[in-house]
């Protein structure tokens, strides 16, 4: 029963599936010179933009213009019937947290990997793993069945929240995040 | 194998500990709690831009600035804005929360036709032609009958009164009724001493955030209030001084200052009612006046010198507390002491509309319902689109044709009324249409704000001003305005920019501009339809006329104060804003008006502990109130702050029985304060 605990139930229970595009984050940074918030910025009145519209994109991809297989699914499935596409968000929230990046990024300057670790760098995207009984991601847990965090990205939790803020001496309440 | 019985319970011994030794059990529960997060019902907020529209309340004719944060063109929230005019940031609780009202539980999405059988309201789903028809046919049958047709209208100064006007003056015994005389303006922000006769200033009155503006502001404006009223209400709690005479003697406490005045300035007129007034108030000297009021003779006087001497100073009273005559004395003490037209006095607004011609049974405009006969109104059409100052439903039910009169409600709820509404025609609530707001009692000029529409009208609603015009085409009525809410609106606006009056103050920059100094209409369509106001320039008037604001006195009789003896108990109305409203509000206002118990409902009983005592009440109590006039059940509040030997009733009509019926009246049908006893049920 402790293998059925320990190894057999975390591996039911999370459910994989695979994003409906492939995406490097490494090309985009590297070969063409862009930043995070090239496409996750934020609005002129400071709301974060999160996963950037089919817009922001089609604004380069109107047309192929690289050799993967990927792109070229991309502008001819999305781009081009105007379809947005339907990406699993890793660190989707529940709805009744509210969560300032505004706040986060301006005043308390983190950067983006302090919480979401260096996908930046990344070729591919992981396969998303969606808890079966909650439906979160798997990233809100962390990848630790017992939350044994292997980086401070490692969890998404409220615990997580709070420990960062009461090793930085940030107050915090209820309402906070709770409106 | 054979397993042994120990051995099974080893296995399921050890499994169990196995499995809580585990995460399992754990993490599983974790999981399931985060699982009912996503269960089907609980809400989902929107997800969306966040962006900020600003427009102009108008849910009463205050015209506050507000900031709406919308989320996804969903209105989440509203703040009040900072540098407007009128309400610099504040706004009342119901302004605050008045996004919630498109999920009104009351809420009604199509025109309904109700029909009691047997005691039971039956409401019947109908087409708009339908309902259209059948008004249509009520209102032909009406007028050939020389029946009257009623148009209630509470906010008198917005485009479609013109409308309503309209229609009322083209059709035979068509009646427009408004509320209350609303070109009347009160300069209370620049006012130094405020004397009111039980305004509720601070609770209510005119623009509701005046309260919090007046906090903030008194260090510099060094404004005060001195309060006369008989009980300790919430302005009387907060003013600078609080002047508590017996109940119904606020006439006799005005005579009293109007005599200490003309007597000390030798004052002289040509208006031959201040004349009868000065002489009547001869007779009202300080020590007769101490004794009808029950208060110190140097006080009367304190109140008089400080009226004379620290001005600006004005006199106020709230019009739906108090008869005639004591609005008529009020006024008549701004005209002695100078206020009319000046700065921090009583105005007259000018208006800016047209005039609309009588019609065949002469004027078709009343200002007052009471002097309407009873039974006597066959079709009545009430717009109860907007919130604000309500007629009390049992006066409307009190002029309806009993059994045979008509009631047609302009409402986006249903109300749970006194008396049967037929006809329900679903309209848009506020955010969800285009109106105009005409300024409250306490702006010294004429304001035109717009509230303008940021969610979509849902369907099955009606504007009001379609409702009209289609009723007009139905009946044959040719002179009411053709045009949708915003392009009325937008026709008066052209008034104001072809007639170069007054300044626009725009919500966007903050800035005041002259209206002459616009070049185009449409420049300043768009700053009114961003949160801007119009404000009329400020005129000192010299040649007003007396009539404007004085009315001629029935006869006043020193002696009757008399009749109020010591040891009876008197029953007097707790009216305004203090009690509870039967507006629709959000149901989270109207949840902690109600569960507070801070505003009183209709049929309830106020006494202070002393009476409660003496007539062995207690507190929630149910008893029977009897009056010469009638009796009802109503339930006892116990409360110090009500003066001994008087009941004090809220008036807002609740249920099928009217409170109204209870008091003596006087010529004018206001109430009186009335003997009453107090019987166990």
């Amino acid at each position: 029963m402790s293998f059925v605990g320990w190894v057999l139930f975390p591996y039911v229970l999370y459910e994989r599936i695979e994003q409906p595009l492939q995406f490097s984050h490494k090309v985009h940074i590297e070969s063409a010179g862009m930043t995070c918030d090239a496409c996750h910025g934020l609005s002129e009145e400071g709301r974060f933009l999160g996963i950037p519209p089919l817009t922001k994109c089609a604004e380069c991809h109107t047309d192929i213009i690289g050799s993967s297989p990927h792109e070229k699914l991309f502008v001819e499935e999305y781009v081009k019937k105007n379809r947005e596409v339907p990406w699993l968000i890793y660190s989707k929230q529940p709805q009744n947290a509210y969560f300032s990046h505004t706040s986060h990024i301006k005043l308390a300057k983190l950067s983006c990997e302090e919480c979401h670790g260096p996908h930046g760098s990344t070729d591919s995207l992981r396969t998303y793993e969606r808890n079966k009984i909650s439906g979160y991601g798997r990233d809100i847990w962390g990848r630790s069945i017992v939350r044994l965090k292997s980086s401070p990205w490692d969890g998404m939790k409220m615990d997580d929240c709070a420990d960062c803020h009461r090793k930085r001496g940030v107050p915090n309440t209820c309402l906070k995040c709770h409106k | 194998m054979n397993l042994t019985r120990r051995e099974i319970l080893h296995f399921v011994g050890g499994s169990a500990v196995g499995l809580i030794l585990s995460p399992f059990p754990w993490k599983a529960l974790n999981d399931t709690a985060n699982w009912s997060q996503n269960w089907p019902g609980v809400p989902e907020p929107t997800r969306g831009p966040v962006s900020y529209k600003l427009t102009t309340c108008s849910l009463c004719p205050a015209a506050c600035g507000m900031k709406v944060r919308c989320v996804g063109n969903r209105p989440v929230s509203i703040s009040g804005l900072n540098s407007h005019p009128l309400n610099q940031g504040a706004l009342c609780p119901t302004g605050i929360v008045s996004h919630h009202l498109q999920y009104h539980p009351a809420r009604n999405f199509h025109p309904l036709r109700i029909v009691k059988r047997n005691g039971v309201a039956q409401k019947t789903k109908m087409t708009m032609d339908e309902t259209l028809h059948e008004i249509g046919k009520a209102i032909k049958a009406a007028a050939a009958n020389s029946k009257i047709v009623a148009l209630i209208d509470e906010r008198s100064g917005r485009t479609i009164s013109q409308l309503y006007r309209q229609f009322a003056a083209s059709i035979p015994f068509g009646m427009y009724i408004k509320s209350e005389e609303s070109m009347v303006g009160y300069d209370i922000d620049n006012a130094k001493t405020i004397l009111s006769f039980g305004a509720p200033l601070l609770d209510g009155w005119g623009s509701p955030s005046r309260a919090l503006r007046y906090f903030n502001r008194k260090a510099v404006s060094q404004q005060q209030i001195i309060q006369i009223e008989s009980c300790l209400s919430r302005t009387a709690g907060k003013a600078d001084k609080w002047i508590p005479i017996k109940p119904s003697t606020e006439i006799a406490f005005a005579l009293g200052l109007v005599n200490i005045i003309t007597h000390s300035t030798n004052a002289k007129t040509n208006n031959k009612i201040i004349a009868e007034i000065i002489h009547i108030a001869t007779q009202f000297t300080p020590e007769k006046v101490s004794t009808i009021c029950g208060i110190k003779e140097d006080l009367i006087k304190d109140v008089a010198y400080r009226f004379v001497s620290t001005t600006p100073s004005i006199a106020v009273t709230d019009h739906r507390s108090v008869s005639k005559d004591v609005q008529t004395v009020i006024q008549a003490l701004n005209i002695i002491n100078g206020n009319i037209g000046s700065i921090g006095g009583v105005t007259q607004k000018r208006a800016f509309s047209n005039e609309i011609k009588e019609n065949a049974s002469g004027s078709s405009e009343v200002l007052d319902i009471q002097l309407i006969p009873d039974n006597s109104i066959h079709v009545m059409i009430v717009d109860e689109s907007l919130s604000g100052s309500r007629i009390s439903d049992a006066l409307l039910q009190k002029k309806i044709v009993q059994d045979k009169g008509i009631v047609v409600s302009l409402s986006p709820f249903v109300h749970d009324r006194s008396f049967d509404t037929q006809y329900y025609i679903s309209t848009p609530v506020f955010l969800e249409t285009v109106s105009d707001v005409e300024g409250a009692i306490d702006n010294p000029v004429s304001i035109l704000g717009i509230s303008t529409q940021i969610m979509p009208t849902p369907q099955g609603l009606t504007e009001p001003a379609q409702f009209i015009q289609n009723l007009a085409r139905l009946t044959g009525v040719t002179n009411v305005d053709s045009g949708t809410s915003e392009e009325l609106i937008k026709k008066r606006a052209e008034i104001i920019f072809r007639q170069k009056r007054g300044t626009i103050y725009s919500s966007v920059s903050g800035q005041a501009t002259e209206v002459k100094a616009i070049v185009s209409f449409d420049d300043l369509w768009k700053e009114l339809v961003a949160g801007g106001c119009w404000m009329d320039k400020r005129e000192i008037l010299k040649n007003h006329s007396m009539s404007d604001f004085i009315k001629p006195l029935s006869k006043i009789d020193i002696n009757s104060w008399n009749s109020l003896k010591d040891n009876v108990l008197y029953l007097i109305p707790m009216m305004g804003s203090g009690q509870y409203s039967s507006e629709r509000i959000s149901p989270i206002m109207s949840k902690v008006d109600q569960e507070s118990g801070l505003r009183p409902y209709g049929r309830q009983v106020f006494l202070h502990p002393s009476t409660g005592k003496k007539y062995e009440c207690f507190e929630g109590e149910e008893v029977i109130a009897r009056t010469q006039k009638g009796s009802m059940k109503v339930q006892v509040r116990l409360d110090s702050s009500i003066m001994p030997q008087v009941a004090m009733v809220a008036m807002n009509s609740s249920g099928q029985e009217n409170c109204a019926d209870l008091f003596d009246k006087n010529f004018d049908l206001s109430i009186r304060p009335t003997p009453m006893n107090i019987e166990k049920v």
